[in-house]
C-alpha cells in the first residue's frame, strides 16, 4: 500500500461518472417522489383537526384505521387509549375542512364488510351548532358485519326452523285426523259462504233502509228545521206584540182603573136608584096588571072591530098549560 | 453443517465488517476507482434489464391477483397487489443482482487470487487485497439501493396501468388506491433494506472469491458458493425484516 502508483483515468471516466451521477439522481428523485406522494396522500404534509369517540371496546379498531366522510378518505385513526371505566379513547386525525362540516350530533360508525379493511365512516349530524374544538366528541356506533348479520340471522331462524321441522312431523304422524279437520273446515267454509252472501244481502237491505231513513231523516230535519224558522218568526211576532202590549198596558191598565172608577161610581148611582126604585116599583107592578089587562081587552076589541078584523091574521089557538100545576098557568089570568 | 454454516456467517460478517472498517480506503483514487466500476457495472449497466423486469413484473403480479382473486374484490386485490410490490419490490432486484454482480464479483475476484502478480491494466487498481472488499461492497450495495428504488417506482407505474386496464377504472382512481394503501416509510425502508440486500451480496461474493488461492478448479465452485450464500443471505434478511416489521 506504501507505493500506489499514479492513476490514469480512462478515456470513458467521464461517462462513466455522468452515467453514475444520473443513476443515483434518478433513484432519489424516484424515491422523493414515491415517498412524497403517499405522505401527501396520508395527510403529513397538510394540517389536521382532532375529534374523538368512546367506543365499548377496540375490536376491530387500530391506528391508521382510515376515516372517511361520504366515501372520501379525510383522516385516520390517530390513536388509541384505554379509560379508567375500561372504554376506549379513540382520537382521529383529520382534515382541516371536514371537520368545519361536522356538527354537535355528528357521529362515526365502524364499517367492516367482509374481506375489506375496517373503516370509520363519520357522519357529519344536521344539528345548528358546530362541533366544539375545545371538546370535539362525537357519537359512535358500530355496525355489524355480513357476518354478524348472517350469524344473528341464523341465531334467530334456527329454533324456528326446529320447530317448524317439529310441527312439519307432527302433521306428518296426524296427517289423517289434519285430513278429516280439513274436510270440515272446508263445509263450515261453504256455510260460511252462504253466510255470507246472506250477510251480504241483508247489508244491502239495511243499507237500503238506512239510505231511506236517511233521505226522510233529512226531509224531517228540514221540516223541523222550516218549523223553527217559522217558530223564530212567531216568536219575534210575539216578541213584538208582547213589545207592544209592554207598550199599550200601562195606559190600558190607567184607563181600566179608570174605568173601574166610574163602574164603581155607576154601581154607587144604580145602588142608589135601585134603593129608591124598590120602594116604588112593586106599587107600579101592582097597577100594571090590570092595565096590561085593559090593553089586551082593547086589543081584542079592535081585532073584532071592522075593518081591522079582516085586515089581521086569526089569532092562534091557545098553547095548553104543560102542567096544571104550573105555576105560571096558575098565576096567569084565564082566557076569555 | 452446523459448523460450516457458522464458518460461513462468521465469514460473511467479516467482510462487511472488514468493508466497513477499512472505509477510510475511499480516499485512496484507486479505490474510488473501483467503487465508479463497481457501481456502473452493478447499478448503470444493470439498470434497463431492472426496468424491464420491473414493468413485467407489476404487470404480473396484477394479472395473477385478478385471475386468483377475481375482479370483484377489488379491495384485497389490491392490498394483495400493491402489498406485493412493495414487499417483493426489494427482493426481485436482490435476486437481480444475485444473477448479474454475485457470481461476477466472486468470479472476478477469485481470478484476481489466481492471477496475482500479473500486470494488468485492467486489474491494476485492485492490486491490494485489502481494497478489493470496500469497493465492491460499497458499490454494489448503493447500485442496489438505486436499483430497489428504479425498481418499485416502474413496478406501481406499470401495475397502475395494468390494473387501470383491467379493471377499467382510471387511473387517478388507482393511483389514489395505492398510495392511499401504501406507507409513508415504505419506500425508505425498501431503499434501505435493497443497500443492505447489495452489501450482503458485495461482501458474501468476495468472501467466495478470496477463498480461491492456486486452483482454478476452486473457481466454479466459489462462483456457485457465491450464489447461492447470497440468495440464502437475501431470503433470511427479508424473513428477519418481516418478522421485525410484524412484531
Amino acid at each position: 500500500m506504501s507505493a500506489v502508483p499514479p492513476v490514469v483515468e480512462p478515456p470513458r471516466a467521464k461517462s462513466q461518472r455522468r452515467q453514475i451521477a444520473a443513476l443515483l439522481i434518478l433513484a432519489l428523485l424516484l424515491a422523493i417522489t414515491l415517498a412524497g406522494g403517499i405522505a401527501y396522500q396520508h395527510g403529513v404534509l397538510t394540517t389536521r383537526s382532532q375529534v374523538y369517540f368512546l367506543a365499548d371496546d377496540a375490536t376491530g379498531l387500530s391506528p391508521g384505521t382510515p376515516v372517511r366522510m361520504s366515501g372520501f378518505r379525510i383522516g385516520k385513526i390517530a390513536a388509541m387509549h384505554l379509560q379508567p371505566d375500561l372504554s376506549v379513547k379513540v382520537v382521529l386525525a383529520i382534515e382541516t375542512e371536514p371537520f368545519s362540516h361536522l356538527k354537535t350530533d355528528a357521529r362515526a360508525e365502524v364499517v367492516r364488510e367482509q374481506l375489506r379493511p375496517a373503516a370509520i365512516d363519520l357522519r357529519p349530524g344536521s344539528a345548528e351548532q358546530s362541533l366544539s374544538e375545545d371538546d370535539p366528541h362525537v357519537g359512535f356506533r358500530k355496525r355489524g358485519t355480513l357476518t354478524e348479520i348472517a350469524e344473528d340471522l341464523r341465531t334467530r331462524l334456527a329454533p324456528i326452523l326446529d320447530d317448524v321441522k317439529q310441527l312439519t312431523g307432527t302433521a306428518r304422524a296426524r296427517k289423517g285426523d289434519i285430513d278429516a279437520m280439513l274436510e270440515h273446515a272446508h263445509a263450515v267454509t261453504r256455510e260460511l259462504a252462504g253466510a255470507t252472501q246472506e250477510m251480504h244481502a241483508l247489508t244491502l237491505d239495511l243499507r237500503n233502509r238506512v239510505a231511506r231513513l236517511g233521505t226522510q231523516g233529512e226531509s224531517v230535519l228540514g221540516e223541523a228545521n222550516r218549523s223553527v224558522v217559522r217558530l223564530g218568526n212567531l216568536i219575534g211576532q210575539a216578541d213584538k206584540s208582547l213589545d207592544a202590549v209592554n207598550t199599550r198596558l200601562p195606559g190600558m191598565l190607567g184607563k181600566a182603573d179608570n174605568a173601574l172608577t166610574s163602574l164603581d161610581a155607576v154601581l154607587r148611582d144604580a145602588r142608589t136608584i135601585s134603593s129608591s126604585a124598590a120602594k116604588g116599583v112593586p106599587e107600579l107592578m101592582r097597577s100594571t096588571a090590570p092595565l096590561i089587562d085593559d090593553s089586551r081587552e082593547t086589543m081584542q076589541g079592535l081585532r073584532e072591530s071592522w075593518p081591522l078584523r079582516s085586515m089581521l091574521p086569526a089569532p092562534p089557538p091557545a098553547a095548553l098549560p104543560i102542567d096544571s100545576h104550573d105555576p105560571a098557568a096558575l098565576h096567569g089570568s084565564a082566557p076569555r | 453443517m452446523f459448523s460450516a454454516t457458522t464458518r460461513l456467517a462468521l465469514g460473511y460478517s467479516s467482510m462487511l465488517a472488514h468493508a466497513f472498517a477499512r472505509r477510510g480506503l475511499l480516499r485512496v483514487p484507486q479505490v474510488r476507482v473501483a467503487l465508479l466500476r463497481q457501481i456502473q457495472v452493478t447499478g448503470v449497466q444493470a439498470l434497463p434489464y431492472v426496468l424491464v423486469v420491473a414493468m413485467l413484473f407489476g404487470a404480473v403480479v396484477v394479472t395473477r391477483a385478478l385471475e386468483l382473486l377475481g375482479p370483484d374484490d377489488d379491495t384485497a386485490l389490491k392490498a394483495v397487489v400493491w402489498g406485493g410490490i412493495r414487499e417483493l419490490g426489494p427482493l426481485i432486484t436482490a435476486l437481480i443482482l444475485i444473477v448479474r454482480s454475485s457470481v461476477a464479483i466472486a468470479a472476478e475476484v477469485a481470478l484476481m487470487r489466481l492471477r496475482s502478480g500479473i500486470a494488468d491494466s485492467h486489474w491494476r487498481d485492485i492490486e491490494h487485497e485489502e481494497e478489493v472488499v470496500l469497493p465492491r461492497v460499497l458499490g454494489a450495495s448503493l447500485s442496489a439501493a438505486a436499483l430497489v428504488s428504479c425498481f418499485q417506482f416502474v413496478a406501481i407505474g406499470s401495475a397502475l396501468v395494468a390494473s387501470s386496464l383491467t379493471l377499467g377504472t382510471a387511473l387517478e382512481f388507482e393511483l389514489d388506491s395505492f398510495l392511499t394503501t401504501a406507507s409513508p416509510l415504505q419506500v425508505p425502508l425498501s431503499v434501505l433494506k435493497g443497500a443492505l440486500f447489495g452489501a450482503g451480496i458485495g461482501a458474501i461474493a468476495c468472501y467466495h472469491g478470496l477463498q480461491v488461492h492456486s486452483e482454478v478448479g476452486a473457481l466454479p465452485k466459489a462462483v456457485v458458493a457465491a450464489g447461492a450464500g447470497s440468495l440464502t443471505f437475501v431470503l433470511v434478511v427479508d424473513l428477519i425484516a418481516i418478522v421485525l416489521l410484524i412484531s
